[in-house]
């Protein structure tokens, strides 16, 4: 018997020694080539090819800079942060008002237009792309930032009213009814009242948003085409497409890193918000 | 009156996202329906039926089954080894199976912040068989004459799954996880007192408990493996010799480079069939009734 639980004992500590092991394997795996990618984005092309473990002999800043004004990476940059804050902005706005009236107001064809725009989540980006390419260019809005805006906007829409409708519903109607009794109008009660109350839902619907437009490729490729107008996913695919050919890896490296970094800093601030996001995200769906 | 029935307030509020909606949406995905039953070149609007015409077409092109066969190993791979890792990674850590839980639980999740143009790219440059770290982590063994990874079909179609896994699998761990905390502790109490070791109560508490969550990834993982697009494209552009192209590249290069916009909403019409019937086939194998607790 006191051989049995003894054998017991090592079989268990080998599994957990065994589990610990594919952890810290894996660990490396996802870290390791992003490390990788941070030193080798001070790295000179021939140091790279000399050697691709090596640190930089000097810490140079060339490739950011270079990558900053002769790849246009600096472009990229400001037009992301200017597509990525106009979408949230308009598609937050769009999107809390439409949820506030599905959850507080009763009308008809209510139920069908919630599903309607639930239906959104389920359709396949590459069912529409071609009719939605002419859609934009019909309204002359093809190679255009206002009109990739209003596209991000519009594909928000189902995820925002899916998250913020749930999250309106929990606010009491009580609420509204004393607005009302305090002469505020049905549009200040909104954007005075209830818009602060569903500050945490907004949160959330914010920071998944952020990610996904400051990361988005495929409309993008199909809606821009100006080399002045690109974001960076855009801009970083195309510099890619052209080092093919040229062997200049340092600004494409230097690009990658200021792409990476907003959205991971993002997360290491608000990881524990983001978290729950997912979930909540998933459970309801 | 009653504020809550005053419909002329509450279609203002709805109108503009509704308009938005219908705009970008709705209307381009009802015509999608319609062009692919038209024969549509060129940048100008002028279309000529075609029947079934561009189904027949399809059905006799070899790359667009090529593709498709792509699409499906694709998706069928990732779609088995992203949940199983996924799985076995949110056991551990919520189970207290491993040091470092809290640490793990936040790495692992990294790639699914990063752009899938920046995942892909850092890849290609990660598998370059020159300066690459996966050819010099090998040759630190000895390992010489090592292929170009992306460039033999056979090694490229590898590397897209790979990548594509990587790319997914902290998000899938961070549902279960959070599904797993849910179930109640006592749960696992009562298991104990049973007798029963880790893998038994994985078994008989937490797996069936998951069922809803794996409804969830079925459907998550068919939308993401049918729609791959992004990570091929710049990796391997379809190549080597069509080796890893997908349905949604393929669309893409027809509707974009080639012009053929009807043909391409074509493919894209049958990519989403397919995707909705099998979406819908998995929930009805898995429609038992939701375990409640």
């Amino acid at each position: 018997m006191a051989d049995n639980s003894a054998l017991e004992e090592v079989g268990q500590n080998l599994r957990r020694g065994i589990t610990q092991l594919v952890f810290v394997i894996y660990g490396v795996i996802v870290v390791f080539p992003m490390i990788w990618l941070g030193y080798t984005a001070f790295k000179s092309t021939s140091e790279l090819f000399a050697s691709a473990w090596a640190l930089p002999v000097d810490w140079k800043l060339d490739n950011f800079v270079e990558a900053w004004t002769e790849a246009q990476i600096g472009d990229f940059f400001w037009n992301s942060i200017f597509v990525t804050v106009s979408t949230l902005v308009l598609q937050l706005f769009l999107g809390a008002m439409a949820s506030y009236s599905l959850a507080k107001y009763r009308f008809r064809g209510q139920n069908l237009i919630y599903y309607g725009f639930l239906a959104g989540l389920m359709f396949p980006i590459f069912l529409g792309l071609v009719p939605l390419f002419f859609m934009v260019k019909g309204l002359g809005l093809l190679d255009t930032h206002l009109g990739i805006i209003l596209v991000y906007a519009a594909f928000g829409i189902p995820f925002t009213v899916f998250v913020l409708t749930a999250f309106f519903r929990t606010i009491p109607t009580t609420i509204m009814e004393a607005g009302i009794m305090d002469g505020c109008g049905h549009f200040a009660l909104f954007l005075r009242v209830m818009l602060p109350l569903a500050k945490p839902g907004l949160t959330t619907v914010g920071i998944f948003t952020f990610i996904s437009i400051w990361n988005e490729y495929i409309l993008a490729l199909v809606l821009l085409s100006s080399s002045h107008l690109r974001t960076l996913p855009l801009g970083i695919a195309v510099l890619q497409f052209v080092q093919f050919y040229e062997v200049d890896f340092g600004a494409l490296f230097a690009g990658l890193v200021i792409v990476m970094l907003p959205t991971l800093i993002c997360y290491i601030v608000l990881q524990e918000q983001i978290t729950k996001g997912i979930t909540v995200g998933a459970v309801k769906g | 009156m009653n504020i809550q029935t005053n419909w002329r307030v509450a279609l203002l509020f709805i109108l503009p996202a509704l308009l938005f909606y219908v705009t970008f949406l709705v209307i381009p995905y009802a015509l999608a329906f319609g062009v692919s039953f038209v024969k549509w070149r060129g940048v100008t609007l002028n279309m000529e039926f075609n029947g079934l015409g561009n189904f027949a077409k399809m059905i006799g092109d070899p790359f667009f089954w090529k593709s498709l066969y792509n699409t499906v190993f694709f998706t069928i791979l990732t779609g088995l080894i992203v949940p199983c890792m996924a799985l076995y990674f949110a056991v551990s850590v919520t189970r207290k199976l491993v040091t470092g839980a809290r640490f793990f639980r936040i790495t692992f999740f990294f790639p699914n912040l990063i752009s899938q143009v920046a995942i892909a790219v850092l890849w290609w440059f990660a598998l370059n068989p020159e300066f690459g770290i996966l050819s010099n982590f090998l040759r630190l063994f000895g390992f010489a004459d090592l292929p170009s990874w992306l460039g033999e079909p056979g090694w490229a179609r590898a590397a897209i799954v790979a990548v594509k896994v990587w790319a997914a699998v902290g998000f899938y761990m961070v549902l279960y996880v959070s599904a797993i905390e849910g179930i109640p502790e006592d749960y696992y109490d009562a298991c104990k007192i049973d007798g029963a070791g880790e893998w038994q109560s994985f078994r008989h508490v937490t797996f069936p408990l998951l069922s809803e969550m794996m409804k969830v990834t079925v459907v998550f993982l068919l939308l993401n493996g049918f729609g791959t697009f992004d990570v091929v494209r710049i990796m391997t552009d379809g190549g080597p010799d069509r080796a890893t192209e997908t349905l949604a590249t393929y669309i893409y290069e027809n509707a974009f480079e080639l012009g053929k916009f009807g043909y391409a909403t074509t493919i894209a019409m049958t990519l989403f069939l397919i995707t909705f019937s099998l979406a819908m086939l998995s929930l009805w194998i898995q429609r038992r009734d939701s375990v409640e607790y």
